[in-house]
């Protein structure tokens, strides 16, 4: 890990363990690997996710800030943007530059000036509002556009099952 | 003097048209389409015996290279043909103006021998993907097991009731998250009989 890596994230770690906002809580998983953080994600009010707490894994390059991290949901949950396997697919965590496809903004991807909360943030604000014209998880986009009460139960039991209902 | 002529015209007439006939025999269109039908009857035949024996025998009638360009070709004329029944009679013939013509005629286009048609992935099963993201992690857990929260015990409770967030260290602050969750959730079933009612 290189020393901006390392000055970087225990700055922002230091940020968040001041004033995080709420319903946010992260940290890295041991004290000899920044690398590798864990995180809480509350779900917002107003969407099928209220009430229940989700978590995640962030893993941050060696050449943080300069690449993004990768955010992955441990286990996965069942949303349009978060692939299969958990991983979350925002701009926010997209390599800095214009999207091949033309779909993102440049200022919408990654960049040195983003930071680990404002990841945090733009999760919880696709939890609330999910973008079905870039899916990661078809089969939730579908279910989300056909049959969104079936989608709602379905988010609303795995937030249930999770707090130990 | 007139019957020596006359023998030489002759002989040189016989000669043309012996010579004449020769030439014929190869190229006359009637030659060919007379011996078509045997050779095509001898290539299905042979066909038919490597389809019944394994794929070994027919093999070697079969070197023609066939590029994806060629198979897509004739899908574009024969949509209707899988693309292995294209790609076993373009190695057959070597061309695709030929294996076209063939379609045209209405012939039969066989699968290659031992030919196994792909099995269907089932819907939502995506163990067989390439792609590790589209590998399914979508489950529950307790996170009240992996936090070592015990909300039957009062001990629980009293330990984070009076407690104040910003002062926790980061994991006490995940065990606080979560047993408030909890605690919040019991308070919104009492009073919503539909999510109440999700739990089996």
């Amino acid at each position: 890990m290189s020393k901006t890596a390392q000055k970087r994230l225990l700055k922002e770690l230091q940020q968040l363990a001041r004033d995080s906002p709420p319903g946010i809580v992260a940290g890295p998983r041991a004290e000899d690997n920044l690398l590798l953080w864990d995180c809480l994600v509350a779900g917002p009010p107003d969407s099928p996710y209220a009430g229940g707490v989700y978590a995640a894994e962030l893993r941050f390059p060696r050449d943080y800030p300069l690449s993004p991290p990768t955010l992955t949901f441990t286990p996965s949950i069942l949303h349009p943007n978060i692939y299969p396997n958990g991983e979350v697919c925002i701009s926010i965590l997209h390599s800095p530059g214009d999207d091949p496809n033309m779909y993102e903004l440049a200022e919408e991807r990654w960049s040195p000036v983003q930071s680990v909360e404002k990841i945090l943030l733009s999760v919880m604000s696709m939890l609330s509002e999910p973008n079905i014209e870039s899916g990661a998880n078809i089969d939730a986009c579908i279910l989300w556009r056909d049959n969104r009460p079936e989608f709602e139960r379905q988010v609303r039991v795995n937030a249930l099952r999770s707090l130990g209902f | 003097m007139d019957s020596s002529v006359l023998s030489i015209i002759l002989t040189l007439l016989v000669g043309f048209i012996i010579f004449k006939w020769f030439l014929q025999a190869d190229t006359h269109p009637s030659h060919e389409t007379a011996n078509r039908p045997q050779t095509a009857q001898q290539a299905r035949r042979s066909q038919r015996g490597a389809q019944r024996h394994g794929a070994s025998r027919g093999s070697s009638s079969r070197a023609h290279t066939v590029t994806p360009d060629m198979v897509q070709m004739v899908q574009n004329v024969a949509p209707g043909l899988d693309p292995a029944q294209i790609k076993y009679a373009l190695q057959e013939s070597g061309s695709v103006e030929v294996t076209v013509e063939r379609y045209l005629r209405g012939e039969e286009f066989p699968f290659p021998p031992n030919y196994r048609p792909p099995t269907a992935a089932p819907s939502g099963n995506n163990e067989g993907s390439s792609d590790p993201r589209k590998v399914s992690n979508i489950r529950s857990e307790n996170l009240l097991q992996r936090f070592h929260i015990d909300v039957a015990d009062p001990e629980c409770d009293t330990e984070f009731a009076n407690a104040d967030f910003q002062d926790l260290e980061i994991s006490q602050r995940m065990r606080y998250m979560v047993w408030d969750a909890r605690r919040k959730m019991e308070k919104t079933l009492a009073s919503d009989p539909e999510l109440a009612s999700l739990i089996e």
